[in-house]
Formats: C-alpha cells, structure tokens, sequence
C-alpha cells in the first residue's frame, strides 16, 4: 500500500496544520510520512498469521491416543477461520475438542472426511484475535502404524480473514509437525479431569425465513465448555399445560433450531453437554402459555366438577324418592 | 320496675355514703392543701442541692484580670472604647449569679461571660495579619522584574500593588480590629492580582480551582489567590506535567521554600494508570538548594523499563507504574504529607527511587488520613491499600514505583495471556492476587462512557467510565480455561467503537487482572455522500486530550493525513473535511489515537464525493438491513448460518452482506467485526 499525497488529491483543512507541518515542503512530507508510517504499522499485518501444531509428545505409540492441539499465532487481528487438516495414513482423529478454543461461535464444527483422511471446521471470533498460542481445537489422535507422520493443513483449502468491514484475507503460513510413531511408546493419558459443567448461555428466538419467504420460529443458542469442549446440545419443547416434562423429548440440535411449537405455547430448553458428560440447561420460559380454560388440567378438573354435580344430583334425587315414599307410607 | 329501682338503691346508696365518708377524711388529715397552695411550691424549690460556681467564678477571676490589664486606645495592642465596657456588663452580670440560681443558668452565665471574653481579646487592635500580607507583597515586588517577557510583571501591575503596600503601611492604628481586618483581605486581594498579571511562558497556564493542563501548556502556575481546592486535570498527552511554585518561594541563607496557598489534587493519567495527588494547603516545599525556583514535576510518568526494583526472597521483579514528582536531583521535603493513589495498583509492591534503584516502602499506614499521616517522620513514606488503589502518604518528593515479582521467564508470576487482541494488553497479578478465578478488566474509553464487556462473544457486562475514560470491570467465580474478552464503548453521540479482544488464560491458581485496554476513537459523519464542494463533518470521540490523526483514503489508496487533538476533558473531537479539491469518488475516513505503545484504528467510515449530499448512517446498509436495530449478535450469526451452503433465495438475501449471491465465510467475517453483543 502506497501512501502519498498527490497534487491532485491535496485537501483543504479547516483547522491549522501542527506547526513543524506547516511551512516548509520537506517538513510536511515528513509529517506525513511519520503518520502514514504509523498507520501502516497498524493496518497492515504486522506478520502472516501461522498454523501450527502443539503435540503432547513428539513421539508416540499406538495402544492408546494421544493429544495434539491446533495454534493460531496472528499478528493482525483476524475474525474467521476456515482450516483443512490433512492426515497421513498412519494417523486418524477419534475426537475434536472445541474446549478452550478462540473460536466463539462455529460455523462448521470439525468434521473428519475418511475418505479424504482430512478434517475441516470453520468458525468466527467476533472484534478478532491476534496474539500467539491461540488453540483452534484439541485433536485426539490414535496412531496405528510406526514411521514418521506429519499432520499439515491444505493451504489452498484453508482460509483466515482479517477482521476488517470487507472481509479481506490474510496471509498465513502452515508449519507441518512431524512425529514419529514408535512400537511400544507409552502416551500419557491427559490427567485433567473436567466437571464443570459448559459455561452459562442465553438461548434466544428469532424470526428466519425459509427458502419460499415463509417466516420460521428458530431458537438459537451457542456456548462453550473450558474443559473436555461441546460434545451436542439438544433441545426439549414441552407445552406449557404439560403436568411433567418427558425425558425422552429431548431432540439432538443445532443452532437454529427451528421449532416444532410455531406457537410458541411451549417451554424451551437447550441443554448443552461437554464431552464428559456435564450438562448444562438454558430455558425459555412459554412465551404464549396456553390459557387457563383451554389447558388439560382445566378440562379434567371441569369434567370431575360435572361427574360430581351429577353425582351429587343423583344422590340427591334419591333421598327426596325416599323421603316420598316414607311420607306416603 | 319499682321493685328493681328499690333494689338499686338499697345498693347504691350505701356505697356513695362510703365514698363521701372517705373524701372527707382525706381532707381532714391534710389541711394545707386546702388551706394554701403556695406553701407547696416553696417546698419544692427547697429540695434542689446547691449549684457548682466553681467555673463562673473562675471566669469571673480571668474577667476582671483582663479587663484590669486593658488599655483603652485605637493603638496596636489597645482595645477600642466600647469593648472595656461591653466586658464590664458581662462580669456584672455574671457576678449577680448566686446560690439560689440553678446549675443550667450558672452555667449558662459562665459561657456567656467567656464569650464576651473572647469577643474582648479579638477585638484587641493587632497589625499583625497586616504587616504579614504587606512583607508578601513587598516579596513580590522585590523579586518583580518589569518586562514582557516570561515571568515579568507591566508596570503598572507593579505600580498598583506598590500604592497598596503604601496605603496598608499607612495604617497604624484603628477605630476596630475589623479595619486592620479588611485593609488585609484588600492588600491580599492586590498581591494575588498582582501575581496573576505575570506575563506567562508559552508552556505556562494559571492555577484555577479547575485546570486542565494540555501539551501546549504542561506548566500550572501557582500564586497566592489559589486559596481554594485546586484541582489539576493531566490527560494522557501531557508528559511533563510541572507545577510552579515560583512566585511564592522564599529564601533563606540554607535553604529554598514555597507553601502551597490551599489544597492541590492532581489527576494524572498515564499510559500505564491514574494517580491521583494531593498536596495540602499550607505545606512547606523545602529545598537544601537555594536555587530551587519553585517548579518540580507533578507526577511525572517514567518508563518502568528505567527502573531497576529490588528481588523479593530472591525472585527478580519488574515495575507496573512509576511516576516522578519533584526537581530531578534537587531534594524536596514537605513538613506535612502528601498523598500519591496509583489507581487500579492495589497489592502491588511500593517504594521509591533516588537514583534508579528502588527503595522498598515497608510500612503500611495506620490509616488515610491527612491527620494521621502528617505525624509520619521527616523524609518518611507509607503505603496503604484502599479499595482498588495502592496509596502512598510520603513526606519527600521523588520517583515512586508500584512493582511486582516477575517470573525467570521474563513474564510476570501467575496466569498470563495466551495472546492479547491488538497486542495491547498483558496479563499481570500483583503479589496479593485478586481472587483466585477472578477477572478484572481496566483500560481507557470516553469521558463518561458506558463500556461493555463481551465473555466470548456474548455480553457480560456494563459499567460507566469516569471522566477521564478510565473504566474497570471485576469478574468472579469465573471457570479456568480460555476466554476472549472484548470491550466497546459507547460515545456521546451513541456510536460505538470498534470491539478491542483480548484472550487470556483463567488459571484456577491465581486472579487474572488485564489493564491497558485502550479504545479506538469512535468516527462519524454527518454525511454518507457530499457533493464535490461541499463540507463533511467528521466527529467522534476518544480518550480526553488524546493526540489524534485523521486520515482520509481514496479507492486508488492515497491517503490524507490531518492532526488533531481530542478535547482535553470530554475527548470529543470534530474536523471539517472541504471536498472541492477531491475529485468525485468513493473514499474512506478513519482516525488514529497516537497515544501509548499502540495506535487503535477506528472504524473505516466509506462516504462518496458525488453530485449531491446524502445524510449520513451509522452502519452500512447490509448491516442494517440484516440487522435494523443496529445490534449485532447470535441472532443475526444465526440467520447467517442458516443460509450457509443453501442456496441463496430473495429471502434470504439480506444476509448476503457482501452481495456476491452467496453466503459464505467472507459475509460471517464481516458480522464479525460489526459484532456487538446481545
């Protein structure tokens, strides 16, 4: 990016120019010059960002997995990535964690292609990231060939923007890692256990519409866990007459979600569950309950009240037969 | 009926015989009470002990004594005529009270009478206040040099307060001490005129009872009339913030001095933090140099890189704050204390410095008081923690550091960032952690700014800057892991700033405190479009007195640069951008705070010089039609992630954000950075 004043693109300032600007023709080029420098410095990237890989060990065996993480070192900030990992055959992913990743919200939550032997996810980090060390996921990795592997990202599949109004790209450079997988090698279980729940999260509503224009009810919802990372989240809908909520109404989701109760006549949980099974559940309360006098509770309770006036009638009835008849007697 | 009436009676009567017999009796067996009721009243005032005189008549002793030693006269220690009479009625009447008074009025007449007392010896004719005042103002002008240059005094300043002294010199006695009184207060009144007509440096501005000291004018001059509290605002562009004293030092064969003429509370605020001074009226600056002029630094900030702290049980430690008050090698003591609050520095290790090493201040106050401290020995320093802030009382001027023990690493002990957004930021506990799996956040936004904290991307928090931007949010109970933390604000005119991120690790061991968070200025125009030739005004707001730079870039990337400042107290700013010299296209404007290490970018403002003005809108178009309500959050993420990889309908193509007839990670990168929270 070249910055200069041009004759043609000279501007008319209201104020004063500071005083070492003002006269002389090489002080305004230099007074120029030390703020286009300044703001080169911010808005181009101070350095490509990189991707690179964090190995619990630098060797492993193939009884058990072992942990490898993914790092984002950015140094302008960018807000969205969009990664590729490529596998040699000697190495497969049996879990990703998202736990204590930069990304805040995803977009394409890991997923591992066989076929392929790669692993793609995408995701945003709103207001950006730059810093170094920053871990994308958590792979967990199970090796079942000795010899050297080396995990890499596809460059030319992967794509990281800057956090700019226009969605620029940035640079980025990908240091592969090598390991060597060895007979025998014992890999250290992770020891660090995780019952805490995910992080509290505010489940909301909103208005989407379908592919026809037709407006749809969607609650949406996203969280995340410090520890062992989002293994799902499931949505319950449980009309608001209902004596007790089912368990069984729980149904697997992502967000949105749109709902089953267009009416909204129903209470609405999101639970959220870590990979360690701690659960955390959001609700929003019915927004439109179902009246009084046109739930089931009402219906029941107005039936009971009809059987025991009928009972009490034909009771009554009764007694008056019999008090006839004894009169008459 | 007759019957039962005969009943009552044979009941009733008996009865009302027996009440009458009884009340007959009573008054038999107690006579007086019929006969004279004043003998029950002289009975009571006989039962009363007698009262205590002791303090009447020792006031009546003191009375007459001074009275005896008065001289009646309008010459100095005399006392004009009314004054020995007015004392003469008040012993009389206090002599009158005798035993048969009560304690109340004894004692009331003893007051009395001291009052009279005290009214009797201020009332003495004394020139005392009047000669002090005349021996200033002759000061003044002995050391006044007529001229116009930088700390001259007109001639006719000179000349004004010249015939004061003489009118207060032909005072020599008085019909009333209120007299010599006023011919003070007036002589006073001149000398504090005459010391602010000094003709002032380039740099200087007078001390007022509310300054804001600028990078043009670093300097506050202090005279005489600042009697009253004085409160010194030192905004982040001032760097070398100076008091001078001057005018009212004086010299003896040993040593220099200057008393402040009332209290004087600085704010100054550094890259680093705020410190808050206070210097007590009537505290003696004193220098063992006679050629001390008066000036010294006013919380001066000194890079921590500069300064070498002492290991604490053999671990290194690094500075978090220092600032430098004082004249550089020139010693300062001060006979009362003064009170130095790092802001936000609570916990932090104190000492101070002489020549770049650092003394440990060891003793913690007894409490933050003026009067509690000032009993501290000379030269003698303490520190307390109150509320957020490390306070340090001290008696002598010199550099004071807040530090803390840093790790063999090179990084500072506890948790630390796992990477800061903007690469402003560092992570750093002080000795005394917050609380374990606590957060606090502190930075600078807008004079009076409401500041919002985002937890990963979803709001957390609100609080309200102070006037100088400074802000701070504490978190607890907060579960160790990654977290990204983002901070916007809110200007006047109700823009928001871009979103600054910072990513930390929260160790489950140790609080994590993130300070100097610093928010881009906000910009805004009142136009979208201008017609060529016509203005458009750019305005927003940044943190109070920053130095900014405006910069304008056409399509083809050239740039403009313009400098500015941001107003000293309320950080707003405003530029008047003529287009008549642009040729028609389409441009961007953003600005730049050149305060601190970093330089925060504002938002990219897109506007059009074409053939016609068009009002201006906060936020782009797709923003707004995919969000009318200018809030950008989960929701609209979601309706984005709806339409990702489905194929794009007229329904949906408001979340096409960049109008390329796909949604796809270029339209979720830029919801991201007009984020804003729920």
């Amino acid at each position: 990016m070249k910055v200069s004043i041009s004759a043609t693109q000279k501007t008319v300032w209201d104020e004063v120019v500071p005083r070492f600007c003002e006269v002389p023709p090489l002080f305004i080029g230099l007074c120029v010059g030390i703020l286009a420098v300044s703001f080169l410095s911010f808005a181009a990237p101070a350095r490509a960002a990189t991707l690179s890989f964090d190995p619990q060990d630098h060797t492993v065996g193939m009884a058990t997995p072992f942990e490898v993480g993914l790092r984002l070192d950015a140094g302008a900030s960018v807000n969205t990535v969009s990664i590729t990992l490529v596998f040699p055959p000697n190495l497969t992913p049996v879990d990703v964690s998202d736990g204590n990743s930069i990304i805040n919200f995803w977009v394409d939550k890991p997923t591992y292609s066989e076929a392929n032997r790669t692993l793609t996810f995408s995701g945003i980090i709103p207001g950006g990231y730059t810093g170094t060390g920053g871990r994308l996921i958590l792979l967990k990795l199970k090796a079942s060939a000795p010899g050297s592997a080396t995990l890499t990202a596809d460059a030319g599949r992967s794509v990281i923007y800057l956090n700019t109004p226009d969605a620029v790209a940035d640079t980025f450079i990908v240091r592969p890692f090598t390991l060597s997988v060895e007979t025998g090698k014992e890999n250290m279980p992770n020891q660090i256990p995780d019952n805490a729940p995910p992080e509290a999260f505010l489940p909301s509503l909103v208005r989407i519409p379908d592919e026809l224009g037709k407006e749809q009810i969607a609650v949406v919802f996203a969280t995340q866990d410090k520890g062992s990372g989002i293994s799902q989240y499931e949505v319950r809908e449980t009309p608001s007459d209902a004596w007790f909520a089912d368990d069984q109404g729980w149904q697997v989701a992502q967000s949105p979600y749109v709902l089953r109760d267009q009416d909204l006549r129903s209470v609405i949980e999101v639970r959220a569950t870590d990979k360690e099974g701690n659960a955390r559940i959001e609700t929003i309360a019915t927004p439109y309950p179902i009246p009084w006098y046109a739930t089931g509770t009402f219906d029941a309770l107005l039936t009971l009240a009809v059987m025991l006036l009928a009972f009490a009638f034909v009771i009554l009835k009764r007694r008056k037969r019999k008090l006839s008849k004894s009169i008459k007697q | 009926m007759q019957l039962r009436i005969k009943k009552s009676l044979t009941y009733l009567l008996p009865a009302l015989l027996l009440v009458v017999a009884g009340g007959l009796l009573l008054c038999l067996n107690r006579p007086t009470l019929w006969a004279d009721p004043t003998i029950l009243t002289v009975t009571v005032v006989s039962t009363h002990p007698a009262p205590d005189l002791s303090a009447l008549t020792a006031n009546i002793a003191s009375a007459q004594s001074l009275y005896n030693s008065a001289t009646e006269g309008t010459l100095p220690g005399q006392y004009p005529a009314p004054l020995k009479a007015n004392l003469l009625s008040a012993i009389l009447a206090a002599s009158a009270i005798n035993n048969s008074y009560t304690q109340s009025q004894v004692d009331a007449a003893a007051l009395n009478l001291q009052t009279a007392m005290n009214t009797f010896s201020a009332g003495m004719i004394d020139l005392t206040p009047l000669h002090a005042a005349i021996v200033t103002a002759q000061n003044d002008l002995s050391h006044a040099v007529v001229g116009v240059a930088a700390g001259n005094y007109a001639q006719a300043s000179v000349d004004t307060l010249s015939a004061a002294v003489v009118v207060a010199q032909g005072i020599v006695s008085a019909i009333a001490q209120s007299v010599i009184l006023t011919a003070t207060a007036t002589l006073k009144t001149a000398t504090a005129f005459f010391e602010g007509s000094v003709v002032l440096a380039n740099n200087q501005i007078l001390l007022a009872p509310s300054t804001s000291l600028t990078s043009a004018t670093p300097e506050a001059v202090v005279t005489s009339g600042n009697t009253a509290t004085s409160s010194i605002i030192v905004p982040l562009t001032v760097t070398n913030p100076t008091l001078d004293l001057s005018i009212l030092v004086t010299q003896t064969a040993t040593s220099s001095s200057a008393t402040t003429p009332g209290d004087i509370v600085a704010h100054v605020t550094t890259p680093v933090g705020v410190a808050v001074m206070t210097i007590p009226g009537a505290a003696v600056i004193t220098s063992s140099d006679i050629l001390w002029d008066g000036t010294f630094n006013l919380l001066q900030n000194v890079s921590t890189s500069l300064v070498s702290t002492p290991s604490i049980s053999g671990q290194p430690t690094s500075a978090v704050m220092a600032v430098e008050i004082g004249a550089g090698s020139t010693p300062l003591t001060l006979d009362t204390a003064v009170r130095i609050a790092m802001t936000g520095k609570a916990g932090y290790f104190a000492g101070f410095s002489y020549n770049g090493s650092v003394t440990p201040i060891e003793t913690v106050c007894a409490d933050d008081t003026q009067a509690t401290n000032n009993l501290l020995p000379a030269d003698g320093d303490c520190r307390i923690t109150v509320g957020q802030d490390m306070v340090i009382w001290t008696k002598h001027f010199t550099k004071f550091v807040a530090y803390s023990v840093t790790t063999s690493s090179g990084g500072t002990t506890g948790s630390s960032g796992g990477g800061g957004g903007g690469g402003l930021l560092a992570s750093i506990p002080p000795p005394y952690s917050p609380t374990a799996g606590s957060v606090i956040l502190r930075g600078l936004a807008y004079a009076s700014s409401t500041v919002t904290l985002m937890q990963d991307g979803q709001i957390t928090a609100r609080t309200l800057s102070d006037v100088t931007g400074a802000f701070e949010f504490t978190l607890s109970n907060i579960t160790p892991g990654v977290y990204t933390y983002g901070v916007q604000a809110a200007d006047s005119h109700n823009t928001r700033s871009t979103l600054r991120t910072v990513t930390v690790i929260v160790t489950p061991a140790a609080g994590t405190i993130i300070s100097g968070v610093l928010l881009p200025p906000t910009i805004s125009a009142d136009k979208t479009q201008a017609k060529q030739g016509s203005a458009i005004n750019f305005f927003g707001q940044s943190v109070p007195g920053a130095p900014l730079s405006l910069l304008i870039r056409s399509l083809l990337q050239h740039t403009v640069a313009k400098s500015l400042s941001a107003n000293a107290a309320t950080g707003e700013w405003q530029s008047l951008f003529l287009t008549d010299s642009s040729a028609p296209g389409a441009y961007t404007a953003s600005i730049i705070s050149l305060i601190g290490t970093s330089t925060p970018l504002s938002a990219d403002l897109s506007f059009i010089i074409g053939n016609a003005d068009v009002s201006k809108q906060n936020l782009p178009a797709a923003i707004l039609a995919l969000s009318p309500d200018g809030v950008v959050n989960l929701n609209d993420f979601s309706v984005l992630a709806y339409w990702y990889k489905r194929p794009l309908t007229a329904a949906g193509a408001k979340a096409d954000l960049n109008h390329d007839g796909v949604i796809d990670l270029k339209d979720f990168s830029i919801l991201a950075y007009y984020w804003s929270g729920n």
